[in-house]
C-alpha cells in the first residue's frame, strides 16, 4: 500500500516529466517495439502475410533459414560491408577529418561540403549514374582506364561476380564517407584547443600531437562512431536495389535484399513473410551478437581512455 | 481571461500535451483503419469508385485520367486514381483490403496475382454481368471458355484482359537494319547457328562501339525464348507435358543455355547485361549500339520514342538449324489485368468501369497511345497506321505463338495448388543455374540434371502433401499426351 502510494506520489510529482515521455513512449512501441516483436511471432508460422497466421511451423523457418547457403551468403555480405566501415572508413575519415580540422586549411568548409554532398544524393540517382559511369561498353571510367592504357579492356564493374561486390563496397563507402566525417569533426571539436597549445609550448611534434593528445582524447567518442558507423553499415539495401540488386549470381545480395526477396518481391507467386521474419530474427541476433561482443573491448578502451 | 503572459514552462507544457495527444492519436488511429470506409457516395448523390492502377508504361497516368474522365461524362460516376509504383501495386492493394478500404476496380496483372487475390475472396465474380454486357461477343470464339481462358478462377469468371493473348504470351526479334549491314547482312539471323554467327561477326566489326546481340535484362529471359523454339515450351520450366516428367536436362533447354554460354564466354554479347534492369536493353538498341536482341511487345513503342529515325526491323525468334520443334506456348486466350472487389459497396457501378475497360473505345484509345495491342483484335489488327516493326510483331507472333497447355490454367485445383507451390520455390527454376553456367562459363548440363533430381523429388512430396488434404493431384494431372507442340492445342471435350 505505502509502497503504491509511494509511487502514486512520484509519478503524480514528475507527471510532466512522464506526460512530455509519452509520445516518444508511444511511438517507440508502436513502431520499434511491436514490429520486433510481432516479427518474432510471425516467424514461427507458414504466413504469406495476409489475415491472422494460423499454420504453425515451429522452429522450421529458422532451420530452413539457418540450412540457406543463401542466407549465409548474404549474411557474409552484410558483414562485409560493416568490416570496410569499420576497417576502412572509419580511419580513412579520422584523418580527413584532422586534416579538415586544420584552421590554417583554406577552403575547409568547401571541401567538407563536397566530401558531404554524396550522403544527402538520392541513393536511386547515385545507382544510376554509378552504372553509367561503370557501364563496360562506354563508360567514362573504362574509357579513361582502357584511354590511358591502365587496362587493356574495360572491366565489367557491376557486372562481374568477381568485382561486383567489391564496386558496390567502394560506391558504399564513398557515399558514407561525409556522415562519418561529420561525427569526426564533432569529435575533434570536443578537444580544448589550450591541450594543443600546451602541447605546442611543450614542443610536441605533430605526430606526437596526433598519438598523445587526439586519439585519445577520442576514444571516448570514438566508440559511440564506431557502433553507429556499424549499425548504419549492416543496411545496404537501397544502395543494392539501385545498383545490383543483389546480383549478379546473388554476388552483393546482402540480408535485407535476401529478406525482401522472399516478403516483398513481385516476382514471388506466394510471399513467404514467416520466412523472412525468420531470416530478419536471425540476422538481428547475430548482428546483436557481435556488437555485444565489442562492448567488453570498448569499455575498457573507453574507461582506460576517460582514466 | 487572464491577463498574465505565457510562461516558457507553460508553454512547453502545452507543447507536451498536445504533443502527447497528437501521438497517441495517430498510433490509435492505426486500430480504426480497419473499420469499414464511409459509403462513396458524394453529397450530390452521384457514385464514387476508387480504382488502382500502376503508371504504366509511361504516360499511362495522364491516359487514365482523361479516360476515366471520359467514362464520367458518360455515367456520371465519379473515379478516383490510386496510383501505385508497378512493384508495389500488388502489396499496396493488399493492404487496401486487409484495412478494410479496398478499391472498387483494381489492376491484378498475370496469373499468380489473380490466384493471389481470388483464392482469398476479394475478387467478384463477373459471369452475369459479363454475359448481360455481351462481352464474350467482344473477343475470339470460344476466348472466355472457363478452363482455357486464364481469366477464370474454380469455373468463375474473375478478371477481364486489357491485352491480346499473344502479345503477354511471345517475344520476338528485333533487328537494327544498319547495324546487319555492316555485318554485312541482308535479313536477320533466322536460326540458332545465324543467330551466333551474325552476332560474332558485327561484334567484331563494332570494336567496341556497337554489338551483334545482347541479352534482354540481368536475369534474361532470352534461354526460355530460344527454348521454346527448339522444343515444348513447357520444358523451360522444367516438366514436359507431353510426358509428366522432370525435363531441365532436355536438350532443347541445354542446348540454348550453351549457346548462350558460349556466346558470352566469346564476348559477343554487348557486356554489362548483368546489371540491367528490363529497360536498359532496348535503351541500348535505341542508341545503335546492339545489333539485334529478343524483346517483347512493348518494346518497339519505347524504341521508336526514344530514337523516332532508327530504322529497325521486328522477325522471329531464330529456330534451331534443323528445323522448328515448337512454338512459344500461350497457356490461356488472355492473361488477367482487371479485377473487380467483391466487397465493393457499388457493384453495378464498378461493371459499368469494367465494362468500359474493355470497350472498343478504350481499347482502342489504349492502342492508339501505347501502340499494345489490345485484347479486343480488331482495334488493332487491321488497323490503318501500323508501322513496319508493328506488322512485324503481328507477323512474328502469328508465325511463333501456339496454343498450349498450361496445368495453372486448364488443370484441377489440386494441380493449380502444385504448381502455385512450384513458383513459390525459386530454386525449382532453372534461372539461377543457367546463369551461374552463362556468367562462370561452367557446363550446364550437370546443373540441369540437379535441377531434375531436385524438381522431381519436390513434385513427389507435394503430390503426397496435397493429396492428404481435400484436394486430388497427380502424375497424371501433368500429363498431356494429346499435345503435340507444332500444333495448337485445344482441350478435349
Amino acid at each position: 500500500m505505502t509502497a503504491r502510494h509511494t509511487l502514486a506520489a512520484r509519478i503524480a510529482k514528475h507527471r510532466w516529466h512522464y506526460l512530455f515521455l509519452t509520445p516518444m513512449v508511444v511511438l517507440f512501441v508502436g513502431f520499434t517495439a511491436w514490429p520486433m516483436l510481432a516479427s518474432w511471432w510471425y516467424a514461427f508460422f507458414d504466413w504469406d502475410g495476409l489475415g491472422p497466421p494460423t499454420s504453425w511451423v515451429g522452429l522450421a523457418n529458422f532451420s530452413e533459414v539457418l540450412g540457406s547457403p543463401a542466407f549465409w551468403n548474404a549474411f557474409k555480405n552484410s558483414f562485409l560491408f560493416s568490416l570496410v566501415a569499420v576497417g576502412v572508413q572509419m580511419p580513412l575519415t579520422l584523418l580527413f577529418a584532422i586534416l579538415l580540422n586544420n584552421p590554417r586549411l583554406r577552403g575547409r568548409n568547401l571541401y567538407r561540403l563536397f566530401l558531404f554532398l554524396p550522403v544527402v544524393t538520392t541513393t536511386a540517382v547515385v545507382g544510376i549514374v554509378f552504372a553509367v559511369m561503370l557501364d563496360p561498353a562506354g563508360g567514362f571510367v573504362n574509357e579513361i582506364l582502357t584511354g590511358v592504357g591502365l587496362l587493356p579492356e574495360p572491366v565489367n564493374f557491376l557486372g562481374s561476380d568477381r568485382t561486383a561486390l567489391a564496386t558496390v563496397l567502394v560506391i558504399d563507402l564513398w557515399k558514407g564517407f561525409g556522415i562519418t566525417l561529420i561525427y569526426w569533426l564533432a569529435a575533434l571539436q570536443t578537444i580544448p584547443p589550450d591541450v594543443y597549445e600546451a602541447a605546442k609550448v611543450d614542443g610536441a611534434t605533430a605526430r606526437q600531437v596526433l598519438r598523445h593528445i587526439t586519439v585519445p582524447m577520442l576514444v571516448p567518442i570514438a566508440t559511440v562512431i564506431l557502433l553507429l558507423t556499424f549499425q548504419s553499415s549492416m543496411n545496404p539495401f537501397d544502395l543494392i536495389q539501385a545498383t545490383t540488386k543483389g546480383g549478379p549470381n546473388y554476388a552483393t545480395d546482402v540480408v535485407a535484399t535476401y529478406i525482401y526477396r522472399y516478403a516483398f518481391d513481385p516476382q514471388m507467386a506466394a510471399p513467404r513473410y514467416g520466412f523472412a521474419c525468420a531470416a530478419g530474427v536471425v540476422f538481428g541476433m547475430c548482428t546483436l551478437l557481435l556488437t555485444l561482443l565489442q562492448a567488453p573491448l570498448l569499455r575498457r578502451r573507453y574507461l582506460k581512455a576517460s582514466g | 481571461m487572464s491577463d498574465r503572459p505565457l510562461s516558457r514552462r507553460a508553454l512547453l507544457r502545452g507543447l507536451g500535451a498536445g504533443a502527447a495527444l497528437g501521438a497517441a492519436a495517430s498510433v490509435s488511429s492505426c486500430s480504426l483503419v480497419g473499420s469499414p470506409r464511409p459509403a462513396s457516395k458524394e453529397s450530390s448523390g452521384k457514385v464514387r469508385l476508387t480504382i488502382a492502377i500502376v503508371p504504366d508504361p509511361s504516360g499511362a497516368s495522364e491516359f487514365y485520367r482523361r479516360q476515366f474522365d471520359r467514362f464520367t461524362q458518360k455515367t456520371g460516376i465519379t473515379v478516383n486514381v490510386v496510383e501505385n509504383p508497378t512493384e508495389q501495386q500488388l502489396n499496396a492493394v493488399e493492404l487496401m483490403f486487409q484495412q478494410n478500404n479496398p478499391p472498387d476496380v483494381f489492376r491484378c496483372q498475370g496469373p499468380d496475382a489473380l490466384d493471389r487475390f481470388s483464392s482469398r475472396g476479394w475478387t467478384a465474380a463477373l459471369d452475369e454481368y459479363a454475359t448481360s454486357s455481351g462481352i464474350p461477343a467482344r473477343f475470339p470464339e470460344d476466348a472466355l471458355l472457363p478452363r482455357t481462358s486464364g481469366l477464370h478462377r474454380n469455373g468463375k469468371l474473375m478478371s477481364l484482359p486489357l491485352v491480346s493473348g499473344q502479345w503477354s504470351s511471345g517475344g520476338f526479334l528485333v533487328y537494327n537494319k544498319g547495324l546487319l549491314a555492316k555485318g554485312g547482312f541482308t535479313r536477320p539471323p533466322e536460326t540458332s547457328e545465324e543467330y551466333e554467327a551474325y552476332a560474332r561477326t558485327i561484334t567484331a566489326k563494332g570494336g567496341g562501339k556497337f554489338f551483334g546481340a545482347a541479352l534482354s535484362s540481368a536475369r534474361p529471359s532470352d534461354v526460355n525464348a530460344l527454348q521454346a523454339q527448339a522444343g515444348p515450351y513447357s520444358i523451360g520450366s522444367g516438366i514436359d507435358l507431353r510426358t509428366g516428367k522432370v525435363a531441365f536436362s532436355d536438350s532443347s533447354l541445354v542446348d540454348q543455355v550453351e549457346l548462350i554460354r558460349r556466346m558470352q564466354s566469346a564476348k559477343i554479347f554487348q557486356p554489362g547485361w548483368e546489371s540491367w534492369d528490363g529497360a536498359r536493353v532496348f535503351t541500348e538498341f535505341a542508341k545503335e549500339r546492339v545489333a539485334f536482341y529478343i524483346g517483347g511487345g512493348w518494346h518497339v513503342n519505347e524504341i521508336k520514342k526514344l530514337n523516332p529515325s532508327l530504322d529497325f526491323g521486328v522477325a522471329t525468334v531464330p529456330i534451331p538449324a534443323s528445323g522448328r520443334g515448337s512454338y512459344y506456348g500461350q497457356g490461356s486466350a488472355f492473361a488477367p489485368l482487371w479485377s473487380m472487389s467483391a466487397k465493393t459497396k457499388h457493384p453495378d457501378e464498378a461493371w459499368k468501369l469494367m465494362d468500359f475497360l474493355v470497350s472498343e473505345e478504350f481499347q482502342k484509345a489504349y492502342f492508339d497511345m501505347f501502340r499494345t495491342f489490345t485484347a479486343m483484335e480488331g482495334t488493332w489488327r487491321e488497323a490503318r497506321d501500323l508501322s513496319g516493326p508493328e506488322k512485324g510483331i503481328i507477323a512474328a507472333f502469328d508465325a511463333s505463338i501456339r496454343r498450349a497447355p498450361s496445368p495453372s490454367t486448364d488443370g484441377g485445383p489440386g494441380v493449380q495448388r502444385l504448381m502455385a507451390d512450384k513458383s513459390a520455390k525459386p530454386d525449382l527454376a532453372h534461372g539461377d543455374s543457367s546463369l551461374l553456367a552463362i556468367t562462370r562459363n561452367r557446363d550446364f548440363a550437370p546443373m540441369a540434371k540437379e535441377l531434375d533430381v531436385k524438381l522431381d523429388a519436390f513434385l513427389e512430396q507435394d503430390i503426397a502433401k496435397i493429396s492428404a488434404t481435400e484436394l486430388k493431384v497427380s502424375r497424371a494431372d501433368l500429363t498431356y499426351s494429346d499435345w503435340d507442340p507444332l500444333q495448337n492445342w485445344k482441350p478435349a471435350a
